[in-house]
């Protein structure tokens, strides 16, 4: 009877785990999501009554075991061409920290991590090289035409693209860690394996200032993407180069104050050009009651491909943003944003501007409301004047209920009007277990 | 609810004083650039404005021009996924007609976190200095014959605003 109690306890404890990475009570050792997402494009909008219709489905299923300090995550993504996208996802933390993600995909995206985020390498390429992503993965953009430009670097069988393997030690308040990546940039059957590693270390000051330094061989700042490249298709752990060489360092400082001010500064310094590549600086300092933020960001300084100046001022519940972008680099600032945010318990709104020189103009007005289990997102974007040259009007909602180590649901109905016609529509639904 | 009504008002002000108020127009635009003698460098061809544009033709009525007696041209490329289809140039008369569009997609503002932009750039065309020191040049297109939206229709558009190349001592 006393063998059963304890066994009991232990069972017990085990399936009522506190995971610190996940921040969720877990009532079972075996968790997941499954989320199905249908989306319908008109093929010839707003030209006929009665349309044909472009259809992409897409299923997610996530399952994660957990066992005392150990998690199991599995990733697999469907779509009617079959799977698309797997990964495996391994952590383990005690006095020294382990994660493995080993990742299976028909395709592999090397993006840079400039604004713009450029495509740098891609495996199949039907002439992905040199396009921004962010033209794709925006506010703006149909998640149909991301899918559409990816749809011919999906038709091969899934073979392994990536092993990231990250080590992580404490010693003494300075974090150190290790992480691993291995690439597989060839064709099917013909595998193509390029490796680099990235070594970090970093701790916080007594006066609460972090330090980081990061050193890149074969590797560089940036991410890669898989599949149809979605949210969780996306690792930021660097984007691995050919030839083993050293390629970067970075040095990142944050919350250093002085004298009341906040500063902050990313510098990375590239090997292979032998001069420094990005300078990011942000100071926060607060002035009778309003916080003011100036952030620099300067980009590729051998040639600047970008530099914003930004200013954020809190004033009681409004924030606003005033920043000065040239996306060219040359110090010229054709482009500029103001925008301002406000929010009531679970109603948010913003309004925002974007001018750019001689006669761009995007005003966008984005209205939040949160009231459980209801959830409502509504965007209009007017290109070329102030409430005026309607362009967009995007609407999510959703309904849900849910909470820690209980079924939970999520129906959600998202669409996008684009001027005269409708871009797409899109039902989806998300079950965790 | 003052804040809020202080601020559209300061964004109805801002609007105001910069004059963009109902001055909807997609626009091409040629970049500038200074070029020493005898030196190469790209000027950009960019959309302003871009309602998700697909393609655009300049010719058979339209010309890109330019002095050939400073520059001459040596080639098109597309960029941000645009594919120059066609080309002509000719560096005797000095001008350019091309065809170019984005078979995999179509081009918007980008309003992403952090960013703003609303130029983007299409078409990179290289160019060598011919001309003396301070000589310059206009790049003026004359006509877009064709400019689309991702469904083919035709993207209501201002006049092009032209581009400079100018000569500077090496």
């Amino acid at each position: 009877m006393k063998k059963l109690v304890c066994v009991a306890l232990v069972v017990l404890s085990q399936l009522i785990t506190w995971n610190p990475e996940l921040s969720t009570v877990l009532a079972a050792p075996v968790s997941g999501e499954i989320t199905v997402a249908i989306f319908f494009e008109p093929l010839n909008p707003g030209q006929t009554k009665i349309d044909q219709i472009n259809v992409d489905a897409e299923t997610t299923l996530q399952l994660g075991l957990f066992i005392s300090g150990l998690a199991l995550n599995s990733t697999s993504v469907f779509s009617f061409q079959g799977a698309e996208f797997q990964a495996f996802e391994m952590y383990a933390g005690m006095v020294i920290s382990f994660r493995n993600v080993v990742i299976f995909a028909p395709n592999i995206l090397e993006v840079d991590d400039d604004p713009f985020w450029t495509v740098q390498f891609a495996q199949p390429d039907p002439g992905l090289v040199g396009v921004s992503l962010r033209m794709f993965i925006d506010e703006l953009a149909s998640p149909l035409d991301l899918a559409k430009l990816l749809a011919p670097t999906l038709n091969t069988p899934l073979e392994f693209r990536k092993l990231i393997s990250q080590m992580g030690v404490n010693v003494y308040g300075v974090k150190f860690s290790i992480t691993m990546l291995i690439a597989n940039f060839g064709i099917t059957n013909q595998p193509d394996m390029h490796s680099g590693f990235i070594f970090e270390a970093g701790g916080v000051t007594l006066g609460g200032a972090e330090v980081i330094s990061q050193t890149y061989i074969g590797a560089r700042q940036g991410w890669e993407c898989f599949g149809e490249c979605k949210a969780l298709e996306r690792y930021f752990e660097g984007r691995v180069v050919p030839g083993f060489e050293f390629q970067e360092e970075k040095l990142i400082i944050r919350n250093l104050t002085l004298a009341g001010v906040t500063l902050g500064a990313e510098f990375a310094f590239d090997f292979t050009t032998i001069e420094l590549s990005q300078i990011v600086l942000s100071l926060r300092i607060s002035v009778l009651g309003a916080v003011v933020q100036q952030k620099i960001v300067l980009n590729d300084l051998a040639t600047p491909s970008f530099v914003s100046f930004g200013w954020t001022v809190q004033l009681g519940e409004g924030l606003f943003e005033i920043e000065f972008i040239d996306p060219n680099g040359l110090f010229q600032f054709p482009a500029k944003r103001f925008s301002f945010f406000v929010q009531w318990e679970g109603i948010s709104f913003k309004d925002e501007l974007v001018i750019q020189d001689p006669v761009g103009l995007l005003h966008t007005l984005e209205v939040t409301a949160e009231f459980d289990p209801f959830r409502f997102r509504s965007q209009t974007a007017f290109l070329g004047g102030l409430i005026n040259g309607f362009y967009n009007q995007k609407v999510e909602m959703s309904w849900g209920f849910g909470g820690p180590g209980a079924w939970a649901w999520l129906v959600t109905i998202e669409a996008q009007l684009r001027r005269e016609y409708l871009l797409y529509i899109s039902p989806s639904m998300s079950v965790k277990f | 609810m003052r804040l809020v009504t202080l601020s559209l008002a300061l964004l109805v002000v801002v609007a105001a004083l910069t004059g963009c108020e109902g001055s909807y127009r997609t626009r091409v635009t040629v970049g500038t650039l200074t070029l020493p003698s005898g030196g190469t460098g790209v000027v950009r061809i960019n959309i302003l404005n871009p309602p998700d544009a697909k393609a655009i033709q300049v010719g058979p009525t339209g010309f890109l021009t330019f002095d050939p007696s400073v520059i001459q041209v040596i080639g098109l490329t597309g960029v941000n996924g645009f594919t120059v289809f066609g080309s002509t140039i000719n560096n005797a008369m000095g001008w350019v007609q091309f065809a170019a569009s984005f078979p995999g997609g179509s081009i918007r503002p980008i309003i992403a976190a952090g960013l703003g932009v609303l130029e983007i750039p299409i078409i990179e065309m290289t160019v060598q200095a011919v001309g003396a020191v301070g000589a310059q040049t206009a790049l003026t297109i004359t006509a877009v014959d064709l400019f689309t939206d991702r469904v083919g229709q035709p993207v209501p558009m201002g006049p092009p605003l032209p581009g400079q190349v100018v000569i500077a001592a090496p």
